[in-house]
């Protein structure tokens, strides 16, 4: 059987090169940029509870710091690639310098499956990572995060190895803490409100009130519930939502024209996000096949669930009346349903941009742990909106300047920015 | 003092002489054994020829000794042994006899193969009534009452007496009979089910453990019903014409089932067994009740009909009239369940058809306790010696498994479409099966299965609602239920759980990680497979206070299987299907047939009598497809209960000559374990050497050429026109005629975790 090679980091540089050619990119910002500035691979050795001694792989990649110190996760996964974590740490440079954020773009993996690891086994996993690059990371320098397989309980014996060996208390070093352990208010909320924050900005740009307008949600978990609770605060109606029915393994669209009800759809829906479907009929829902959410007469769709959901096959069905896509999820649009997008004009928030509120956050806990001062949930959700707001203002003051469809805009705008630091430290 | 053996010989020469003649000629056997060689002297003369004749070989009978001749001079013979032996041990020996005297009753009537269970209780009771010191017995007395107990109760298996011999009394017996209910002049015995959990518990109330890390581990209170008591039923409603049930085709048998269970309940219970119920209520008191199966030819090696007979879960709530009714109906319904097509099924399977079947009962109090309305443990589960589903390669085979619920086990020994079960390894208690938090939480106990008191029956209820509801009053419950808060999933620690406000899910961390439980259960496992010398399948349950043992029997295993080599030269268009994840180790060959429930078609069927055609229909193909040379291949999981629309309903019986059972699973997320190892079903599977096989079509590195299936001619219709309408949902594809003489070969690798399925030439 042959073996399709699928190399992220690949991908990742032929976008770059993509983006680097509209910028007219000089040859040693391409040549920077495309690479990242310091990698690390070391050992990490864990005493195993039987006894015996096992090394894992470690990496950290700092794509670029020229802004601020890097920001990324670390993953602990089975099939973590040095390729792989280039390409998430280069992704992470564009975004926080779209949103502009002073931080520079990383991230970080160990090659392990922690479902062969007990606890305290994964405990060392943590430890033992931190000590292997205590001075290549910090709060100045670069900043962890928690990520796939990885949980606020990581970061806490992180940070706790970090702060011994550097005997001071620095909870800036890392984020993703829990609220009273040096995490921030908001976090929950940051994703759904940064993408209303963006279709607000998009909307007064298109000269509609929001309170006259309709939208569709695809996916009901936390980034889904949030956008919806601030955008019916705005005034807008949520007339279909849809989510995934664990129990029937399929996913259901769930719809009321004059708009949909928060509290109640919370009401019947599970810890995992689905809705019962039995339940939602009772209270006046129609209840319609999952696909059903893009094809609502809507103004706005916002896909806040998986990947590739609007495609060549799906794009067809998406009414006229659809004028915004707001990009809540990583990725949910392919390269061909995108191109059919831009062609009929609909004006496209990505998720580059769109869904930068987590990260706004993270940034946002870093700051009041470095201060040592945490602020309010509400001062947390107004910084986060003067955040939200001028990024989208300069992504699409740039493509409105420039002619530009906004996903490239965006990308341009990471890209620029980085190079521009660089340029501006005399390191090209 | 020092010659006290006079003074008791003396003693019986004026009041026992025959006892004193019996005993004078152990003692003469006992000093010739110690090498007395002059004892030859005091035989009579006559005695003494015959004697001389015993030792040779010649092939003529020996002559008989009158009574005068073969007698012995008493005090010539005690005198003689006061030279050997010292006058302690005369003593001793005359203690020894003379009780062993007294238990010849219970010795006659246990060879007696005349004597009935009645005729055994009543001679336990006298024995009990005599209150003797058992260990004063001579070994070889011993020996042979426990024997003659252990067959008459419970079997006649050579390597269960074996093993039961040297930890049990006749005061075990005697407690077991004190709890007995059988037909007069019963002949029957208390069947696998109750033979497996009498043994266990003597084998842990025997070892050091029991004093330590096992001392609160306990057995129900359970009275027993006498494997015979059936065939007094049948007998009492003239019912005979049922016995030739079992021959029928296995269609007729699903059909007149329902119809053998109405018969049986409108019948009347014997008056003699329903008094023994009545006094079995008495004893057990209210409080719900479980009516288990304990048949003959439940739980052997090799045949151990895990679920294969009805367990049946009585509240035993209301007026002594009411609960000795549903006592007796559920009765009934157990032994009803000897005539059911899966059981049947099953032995025809394995060649026990022909053999003798009667269904001894236990009636057990349901371990647990009353929280609100309801009535159920804190936690159960089953624990496998054997670990047969290693999500970590540092798992063991010999580190066993544990499944755990929240309140019955049921839950745990069924497979279920919408739930799952916790699974832990004994021998490897720091590994958990999922580590993401969405993954902790999505895969947690959804449902409790407990005994609502209000309703008087048995019920399903939400986790969530009933933690809400009871949560605090549940023992034990801050080692069930972790909190999840703040995207973290975290022991509760300090103040009381707030079951209002705080979400819980139920993860029996501190269970696992800071109690002795899985030591526990790893001892206990350990243990049993030791002293049986089988792996064991045991069944548990907790009521917060006492760790209580429900079921012991031997763990079904397909042997050491070596894993298949994954060819790596096949050409892309012969591959029929990858698979990783979640492959155990096999191999198919020479596959001729396959059969395929489509996942789009099945799913577009939209009434539930459909879809209960296509599990009859695959029944029917299970008949008459050649035997282990076909692969059944559906979506979702099969058999499991819930939801008809997640996995096609059907039994063992539907599946039995199936080679592989493929399940087609979707897959959202990134993991979707499938935890249903452990469960009856999978137990069956195990046993009958039939290989489970998940594809997940949709993940990297898995392959599934659908068009291999719906492609070529469907046979269902020519095979059964009666389904031809199903031919849209069920393809029957011939594989030799569909590729040109080519078989489909399928290779399982467990330790490469990768499974491949190929067309090759025959092998």
């Amino acid at each position: 059987m042959t073996k399709r090679a699928y190399n992220s980091f690949e991908m990742a540089q032929s976008q770059f090169d993509r983006i680097a050619d509209k910028l007219d990119l000089e040859r040693g910002a391409r040549e920077l940029l495309r690479d990242p500035v310091r990698e690390y691979s070391f050992a990490v050795p864990v005493h195993m509870d039987d006894g015996s001694v096992r090394v894992f792989r470690g990496y950290r990649v700092q794509h670029n710091d020229a802004r601020g110190p890097s920001k990324g996760g670390i993953r602990f996964h089975p099939h973590e690639t040095m390729d792989g974590v280039r390409a998430l740490a280069m992704w992470m440079s564009w975004k926080c310098a779209v949103v502009d954020i002073p931080l520079g773009g990383g991230k970080g993996g160990v090659v392990c499956d922690p479902h062969d690891l007990s606890m305290r086994e994964q405990e060392q996993v943590a430890r033992n990572y931190v000590r292997q690059i205590p001075r290549e990371m910090g709060p100045v320098r670069d900043v962890p995060a928690p990520d796939v397989m990885t949980s606020p309980q990581h970061m806490l014996w992180m940070l706790d190895e970090f702060e011994t060996i550097h005997g001071q208390k620095l909870p800036g070093f890392i984020t993703g803490k829990p609220v009273g352990m040096g995490g921030s208010l908001g976090r929950k909320e940051a994703t759904g409100y940064g993408v209303v924050y963006t279709i607000r900005e998009a909307l007064k740009q298109l000269g509609i009130p929001a309170d006259q307008t309709t939208a569709s949600v695809q996916g009901f978990g936390n980034v889904a519930q949030y956008a919806i609770q601030l955008y019916t605060d705005l005034g807008g109606a949520v007339t279909c939502v849809s989510c995934w029915h664990q129990k029937d393994q399929v996913s259901y669209a769930f719809r009321r024209k004059e708009g949909v009800h928060l509290g109640e759809l919370q009401g019947i829906t599970d810890r995992y996000g689905g809705i019962d479907k039995e339940k939602a009929q009772g209270l006046g829902y129609e209840v319609l096949p999952g696909d059903a959410w893009l094809e609502q007469e809507v103004d706005i769709l916002i896909p806040a669930a998986l990947e590739n959901q609007i495609n060549a096959e799906t794009v067809q069905r998406i009414p006229e009346t659809v004028k915004i896509v707001a990009e809540g999820a990583n990725g949910p649009t392919s390269p061909e349903g995108d191109r059919a997008l831009h062609e009929r004009g609909v004006f496209m928030i990505p998720d580059l941009l769109c869904n930068a509120g987590g990260v706004t956050t993270s940034y946002f806990e870093q700051v009041q742990c470095n201060i040592n001062y945490f602020w309010e949930l509400e001062d947390v959700l107004n910084r986060l909106d003067t955040k939200m707001t001028s990024a989208f203002a300069a992504v699409s003051d740039v493509a409105a300047k420039q002619d530009l469809y906004m996903r490239d805009a965006a990308y341009m705008i990471g890209v620029d920015r980085v190079a521009q630091a660089c340029r501006e430290r005399g390191w090209i | 003092m020092s010659e006290q053996w006079r003074v008791i010989v003396e003693f019986l020469q004026r009041t026992d002489p025959a006892l004193l003649e019996w005993i004078t000629r152990k003692m003469f056997n006992h000093v010739r054994w110690k090498g007395a060689e002059e004892a030859a002297a005091l035989l009579s003369p006559v005695a003494r020829v015959t004697e001389e004749l015993r030792n040779g070989e010649e092939n003529r009978p020996l002559g008989r000794l009158n009574h005068e001749d073969a007698q012995l001079p008493t005090d010539a013979v005690f005198e003689l042994a006061s030279r050997y032996m010292s006058n302690e041990e005369i003593l001793g020996h005359i203690e020894m006899w003379t009780t062993q005297d007294k238990v010849a009753f219970l010795v006659h009537l246990l060879e007696d193969q005349g004597s009935s269970l009645g005729d055994i209780t009543q001679a336990l009771e006298r024995f009990h009534s005599l209150a003797l010191d058992e260990s004063a017995l001579p070994f070889s007395v011993q020996t042979m009452i426990r024997v003659a107990l252990l067959r008459r109760f419970f079997t006649d298996q050579i390597d269960y007496i074996n093993s039961a011999r040297s930890v049990t009394t006749v005061r075990d017996f005697y407690q077991l009979s004190r709890s007995l209910v059988a037909p007069p002049r019963s002949h029957g015995r208390l069947g696998g089910k109750s033979a497996g959990l009498f043994l266990a518990h003597r084998v842990v109330e025997n070892s050091p453990e029991f004093q330590g890390i096992l001392s609160d581990l306990r057995v129900p209170p359970t009275w027993y019903l006498a494997s015979d008591s059936v065939l007094t039923f049948i007998r009492h409603n003239h019912l005979e014409d049922i016995y030739d049930q079992k021959y029928l085709d296995t269609d007729q048998i699903r059909q007149q089932y329902p119809h053998v269970i109405q018969v049986f309940k409108s019948s009347e219970f014997p008056p003699e067994l329903r008094k023994g119920l009545g006094a079995a209520l008495d004893d057990l008191g209210e409080g719900p009740l479980i009516v288990r199966s304990s048949s003959l030819l439940e739980d052997r090696t090799g045949a151990v009909f895990s679920g294969k007979y009805k367990s049946l879960f009585l509240a035993n709530q209301g007026t002594k009239k009411e609960r000795l009714q549903a006592l007796q109906d559920a009765v009934v319904e157990v032994f009803a369940s000897i005539f059911g097509p899966d059981p049947l099924a099953y032995r025809a399977e394995r060649n026990l058809l022909d053999v003798h079947e009667e269904m001894g009962v236990m009636i057990q109090k349901v371990v647990g306790r009353c929280i609100g309305r309801y009535f159920l443990p804190s936690y159960s589960g089953v624990a496998l010696s054997y670990n047969e589903f290693r999500w970590s390669p540092r798992i063991r085979r010999e580190d066993g498994l544990v499944r755990l619920v929240m309140g019955l086990g049921t839950r745990a020994v069924d497979r279920l479409t919408d739930d799952y079960s916790v699974l832990l390894s004994p021998g490897q208690p720091g590994l958990r099966v999922n580590q993401a938090t969405d993954a902790v939480v999505r895969y947690s106990p959804r449902f409790v299965d407990l005994i609502d008191l209000e309703r008087n029956e048995f019920a399903t209820v939400p986790v969530e609602e009933f933690l809400r509801e009871c949560g605090s009053e549940l023992p034990e419950v801050r080692k069930l239920v972790s909190i999840l808060e703040d995207g973290q999933v975290r022991r509760p620690r300090g103040l009381a759980i707030d079951f209002e406000r705080e979400e819980t899910v139920v993860t029996f961390e501190g269970l696992a990680s800071e109690s002795p439980f899985l030591g526990k259960v790893a001892t206990l496992l350990e243990m049993l497979k030791s002293h049986l010398g089988m792996p064991v399948d045991l069944e548990f349950a907790s009521d917060g206070e006492h760790f209580y043992l429900l079921q012991c029997r031997p763990q079904s295993f397909s042997g050491a299987t070596a894993p298949a080599p994954i060819p790596r030269d096949v050409p892309d268009e012969r591959v029929v299907f990858t698979a990783r994840g979640n492959v155990s180790n096999g191999h198919a060959p020479d596959l001729t047939h396959a059969v395929y429930v489509v996942p789009d078609g099945y799913a577009a069927l939209t009434d539930r009598t459909t879809m209960l055609e296509v599990g009859r229909a695959v029944g029917r193909l299970n008949k008459i497809l050649p035997r282990r040379k076909f692969i059944l291949i559906g979506p979702g999981r099969w058999g499991s209960r819930g939801d008809i629309r997640l996995g096609v309903s059907i039994t063992y019986a539907d599946i039995s000559n199936t080679a592989i059972l493929a399940e087609v699973a979707r897959r959202k997320g990134s993991y979707v374990p499938d935890l249903s190892f452990g469960t009856h079903f999978f137990q069956d599977l195990v046993e009958s050497q039939i290989r489970y096989l998940p594809l997940y079509p949709d993940e990297p590195g898995n392959y599934f050429r659908d068009e291999f299936f719906t492609t070529p001619k469907n046979l269902l219709p020519e095979l059964l026109p009666e389904f031809g309408y199903l031919a849209d949902t069920i393809r029957v594809v011939d594989v030799r005629g569909a590729t040109g003489g080519r078989t489909l070969q399928v290779a399982m690798n467990g330790e490469l975790d990768e499974a491949m399925g190929y067309l090759g030439e025959p092998e």
